[in-house]
């Protein structure tokens, strides 16, 4: 009996195989100094090419493969997951929220479609990052996410003119959504945790409403 | 046997082959500290240096009977302050700790991290030059080899140059039809630059080994162990010379 036949996407398994021995020519995610990820980050590991970035000793200026990490697969953490409906409904007007002293009213437009979002998915939590991955709007309970929702969104290639979503599954009852969406304001990575995954309707309509919702209003609000 | 008994065993190999290599325990469950050494829980380690700026590598080093043999245990940070860390959160200490191992003079630094993908381990892929996946000759563990597959793209995302040696086959039974049904399966399925052409034998050799603290090529009845260990240690010099990062010993180092 075949012990894998039943179990696994030969073809999909294959593609992702070939990927991971194929060259890379993807640039190394992020050049700059700071990921986002506090003082303590200092960059990837294909930085070190450049002076005095520390881990070129790691990388190329050793003659000898200086670390070869062994690890083992676990039991599987995070799984892309078909897409189930979730949003029975456009989202609706969204009431205004109390502004924080010092904030703008773009982080009032974006707390608003956060609230409206968390009310009508039933999202456990919302945060929003620019293109480098700094927090624009954060949900402290979901800090550790971050990472991974910029890297999922800088691993995605949109098809042109449409919107599109990343999802893995990050427990039971929980699903990380990642959306990139180009707005005025840049490039914004909408990370939601959502009890199932979104369809591609909902993820359309949640980004333009993000999209509005980052666009600059006439009137100044 | 995983990842740990391969860890200790291709470490060793290397070191009999004149390379001054450095094994790291990042596992504290796997505990290649605990295997060879008793008083490993005691030393200071990787986690430590981790937690701790002010710890040189030089207190960390705990030789061997071999010459060219290093070890760093996990260390006593192991168990709580470090465990469950963010993915990044310990990339800029990884760095430091891979700087200093480089600067000591070892040719090669082979860490034995926890299981997964994420966090601590994340950023010790994200920081080497190569990956190597123990992979238990059993159908249930083969199932979660497209996860892995998986998680490895992800990193390649950050780290595009990150090397994937491949799956070596461990725990192989070829008296047992579902072991060898599984190797022939992986095989099947997998490009063949992905899967290792050495595999490791279930052997009780490698209790006894683990149970005397000592890497199982060093018992008087492991010639075969050593022998296998070999091949794979061959093995990878190969795939490493060919993707242009080849191993050799340096003449100017301390280690």
């Amino acid at each position: 009996m075949d012990p894998l036949e039943p179990w696994i996407d030969a073809s999909a398994v294959r593609r992702m195989a070939e990927r991971l021995l194929a060259d890379s020519d993807e640039p190394e995610v992020n050049p700059g100094p700071d990921a986002g990820f506090g003082n303590e980050f200092i960059g990837f590991a294909g930085e070190p090419r450049r002076e005095p970035a520390p881990a070129v000793v790691v990388a190329a200026a050793v003659p000898v493969a200086v670390a070869a990490a062994v690890m083992e697969p676990e039991p599987p953490a995070m799984v892309f997951e078909p897409v189930a409906p979730v949003l029975d409904s456009p989202l609706p007007p969204m009431s205004a929220p109390v502004v924080p002293e010092g904030r703008g009213p773009l982080w009032e437009r974006l707390s608003r479609f956060r609230e409206a979002l968390i009310r009508h998915t039933g999202a456990q939590g919302v945060f929003i990052l620019d293109r480098e991955g700094k927090p624009v709007m954060e949900d402290p309970a979901f800090g550790k996410l971050h990472f991974l929702a910029r890297s999922l969104a800088q691993a995605y290639r949109p098809v042109s003119g449409q919107s599109g979503n990343v999802h893995v599954k990050i427990g039971s009852n929980a699903v990380l959504e990642v959306v990139p969406v180009e707005t005025p304001f840049g490039c914004l990575v909408l990370g939601a945790v959502m009890p199932r995954a979104l369809t591609a309707a909902a993820v359309a309509e949640i980004a333009e409403a993000l999209r509005q919702a980052a666009t600059p209003r006439e009137s100044g609000g | 046997m995983g990842k740990t008994t391969v860890s200790i065993n291709m470490a060793h190999a290397f070191a009999r082959a004149g390379l001054r290599t450095l094994l790291v325990d990042a596992d504290p469950q796997g505990s290649v500290g605990l295997s060879l050494t008793r008083q490993s829980r005691m030393l200071s380690g990787f986690y430590d240096y981790l937690a701790d700026p002010g710890i040189p590598l030089e207190r960390l080093l705990v030789p061997t009977r071999l010459e060219t043999f290093t070890l760093v245990a996990a260390g006593q940070a192991s168990d709580y302050e470090v465990g469950g860390a963010p993915t990044g959160a310990h990339l800029a200490r990884v760095r430091g700790f891979l700087r200093a191992v480089e600067a000591r003079g070892f040719d090669l630094c082979l860490i034995d991290t926890p299981a997964g993908l994420f966090g601590l381990t994340a950023d010790i892929i994200a920081s080497s030059d190569a990956v190597l996946v123990p992979q238990q000759a059993e159908p249930l563990g083969i199932r979660s080899v497209p996860k892995m597959l998986e998680g490895l793209n992800r990193l390649r995302v950050i780290h595009p140059r990150l090397m994937v040696l491949g799956v070596l086959m461990t725990m192989v039974q070829q008296d047992m039809a579902e072991s060898r049904e599984s190797v022939a399966a992986l095989r099947q399925l997998l490009p063949g630059d992905l899967v290792l052409r050495t595999t490791i034998p279930r052997d009780g050799l490698f209790v006894k080994a683990s149970a005397r603290g000592l890497p199982v090529g060093v018992l008087e009845e492991g010639a075969g162990a050593l022998a296998v260990f070999d091949a794979l240690r061959a093995e990878i010099e190969g795939k490493l010379e060919r993707s242009g990062s080849p191993i050799h010993p340096r003449r100017d180092g301390s280690a």
